[in-house]
């Protein structure tokens, strides 16, 4: 009988959801930004309604680049127990992610599909976000080897 | 099959009854690389151009008398890029000068140029670019192009945001995403709105424009129209004042194409609001009054080609006001790229592909 491990499959779960959302709030904070630039100054309730509406809305594209980006991190841990460190896991994510995007950007019609990217400000934080949802899921896989 | 059935269809020139006004289609021309612009000349040609660099010269029933690529400095293609309008100088008549507006530089550094050349019988002579929208910048998306002359033979360009350069719509100091005035021969009128005012390109006549692919003056109604594509949602069409802002990015009903908001707001003060809209997007490419007298019904209609909706929006205006709207030639199931109003009465085509059509619509009787 084969018996399944389905634990870190809610885990990626869990890295992929938070990596969404901190890319939508950074998206929302980056557009906002440039709006702010133009008129002096977005009001607070505009600022939460933009960020619901990203979270709502722009994760919908996010989700499958967050999910293929942290689930190729995943496989590389299962097989590479050498990579279970916090900053190169880290690394690997943000890493993986550089490659989706330019892939993206190169396929898309338009020259860069995700706003926030256009700056390498944008980019490194949405890289960031990537790192921080590979932090958890590997924290959670430490996490359940002491408790085991 | 189904294409084949369709060609043979519209060659016979099938009869297709509408609402309010029947027509009929007819093919004039076929295999076009994603054709652009059309013009009509003088003696019943026309001219048309591909986006690919070719200028074709063809006669009233669609037969070719030239095709050609003339030696546009710096022609840049790629994705969007290419050859766009083309357009009659005032003094045609007299000096035979054309104008070509293309992309131009190279996949780093580029933006919209403007030629004008001279049309002879076989081709084009004395090729000269006579402005370069500035910044160059890279990418290959949202050039706009389209040109149009004002009542005192001043023309108007129309100029994208570049795509990843949005916000630059609202920086007066260069050209993304305005609409320029200039001279024919490309230099800039004195009175244009912003001359010798600092912090200002002199060319500029509106600014907050998002990528404007179509434009005309009506000389009746002394008004210049004008329509842009919105990101997703948020296509405009607006009433072009001197002077004034369009708004974009910082008012648009549309949002960027990854579902994320471009701006909170939908009005801003001081911006000028859109007269029609589109939402969901119908990318508004071409566009043309109807002056003709065989639609007598359609007399005075602005007339959209739309590329996604793959149709073209009849609409009736009051007072520079939309009535209505009507969606025309759907049945062609094709990516329209520009509609024309031609002399003689009939309206033509542009289909957007690379076995790309003139269409020419006649009433059905």
């Amino acid at each position: 009988m084969i018996s399944v491990r389905w634990h870190p499959v809610g885990y990626l779960l869990l890295a992929v959801l938070l990596t969404t959302v901190l890319a939508c709030i950074t998206q929302s904070g980056f557009n906002l930004a440039a709006i702010a630039a133009l008129t002096g100054g977005v009001a607070a309730g505009d600022i939460a309604a933009t960020i619901w509406f990203d979270l709502t809305h722009f994760s919908l594209t996010y989700t499958p680049i967050a999910l293929v980006n942290l689930l190729a991190v995943a496989v590389l841990l299962h097989f590479l127990p050498l990579l279970w460190r916090y900053w190169l896991t880290a690394g690997l994510a943000a890493l993986l992610l550089f490659g989706i995007l330019l892939i993206i950007n190169a396929v898309a019609p338009m020259p860069t599909l995700i706003a926030a990217t256009r700056s390498n400000l944008g980019v490194f934080s949405m890289l960031l976000c990537s790192s921080a949802g590979s932090l958890c899921y590997l924290w959670l896989l430490k996490r359940r080897q002491v408790y085991a | 099959m189904l294409k084949f059935a369709i060609l043979l269809a519209l060659f016979f020139a099938v009869p297709v009854l509408n609402a309010a006004q029947p027509y009929k289609l007819k093919v004039l021309a076929d295999n076009l690389n994603y054709p652009w612009a059309l013009v009509f000349l003088p003696d019943g040609d026309m001219l048309l151009t591909e986006r690919s660099g070719t200028v074709k010269r063809l006669a009233a029933d669609g037969s070719e008398r030239f095709s050609i690529k003339p030696a546009l400095p710096e022609l840049m293609q790629a994705s969007q890029a290419g050859l766009q309008d083309v357009i009659l100088t005032p003094d045609f008549a007299a000096n035979n000068q054309i104008l070509l507006s293309y992309a131009c530089g190279t996949l780093k550094a580029n933006n919209t140029c403007l030629a004008s050349a001279e049309l002879t019988v076989s081709g084009l002579n004395n090729i000269k670019r006579i402005f370069q929208a500035q910044p160059l910048k890279s990418g290959a998306a949202h050039f706009g192009g389209r040109i149009a002359f004002l009542p005192d033979n001043s023309l108007v360009l129309t100029l994208g945001d570049g795509f990843d350069y949005r916000e630059q719509a609202q920086n007066p100091a260069n050209h993304l995403g305005k609409i320029v005035r200039l001279n024919t021969d490309g230099s800039v009128p004195q009175d244009n709105p912003f001359v010798n005012k600092a912090g200002y390109a002199a060319e500029i006549y509106s600014l907050g424009h998002r990528n404007v692919q179509g434009i005309f003056y009506d000389a009746p109604s002394q008004t210049l129209y004008s329509h842009e594509h919105g990101p997703r949602g948020g296509d405009e069409l607006n009433i072009i004042s001197a002077g004034a802002n369009y708004g974009w990015p910082v008012a648009t009903k549309g949002i960027d194409y990854t579902g994320a908001r471009v701006s909170p707001y939908t009005a801003f003060s001081g911006m000028q609001a859109a007269v029609w809209g589109w939402t969901p997007s119908i990318a508004p490419a071409g566009m043309t009054l109807y002056r003709g007298e065989l639609f007598p019904q359609w007399q005075g209609n602005i007339f959209v080609a739309a590329l996604a909706a793959k149709s073209v929006h009849r609409l009736q205006i009051e007072n520079h006001k939309v009535v209505s709207e009507q969606v025309l030639f759907r049945e062609l199931k094709q990516r329209i790229r520009d509609v024309r109003s031609g002399p003689d009465g009939a309206l033509y085509l542009l289909t957007d592909s690379d076995k790309g059509q003139l269409i020419k619509v006649t009433p059905a009787n």
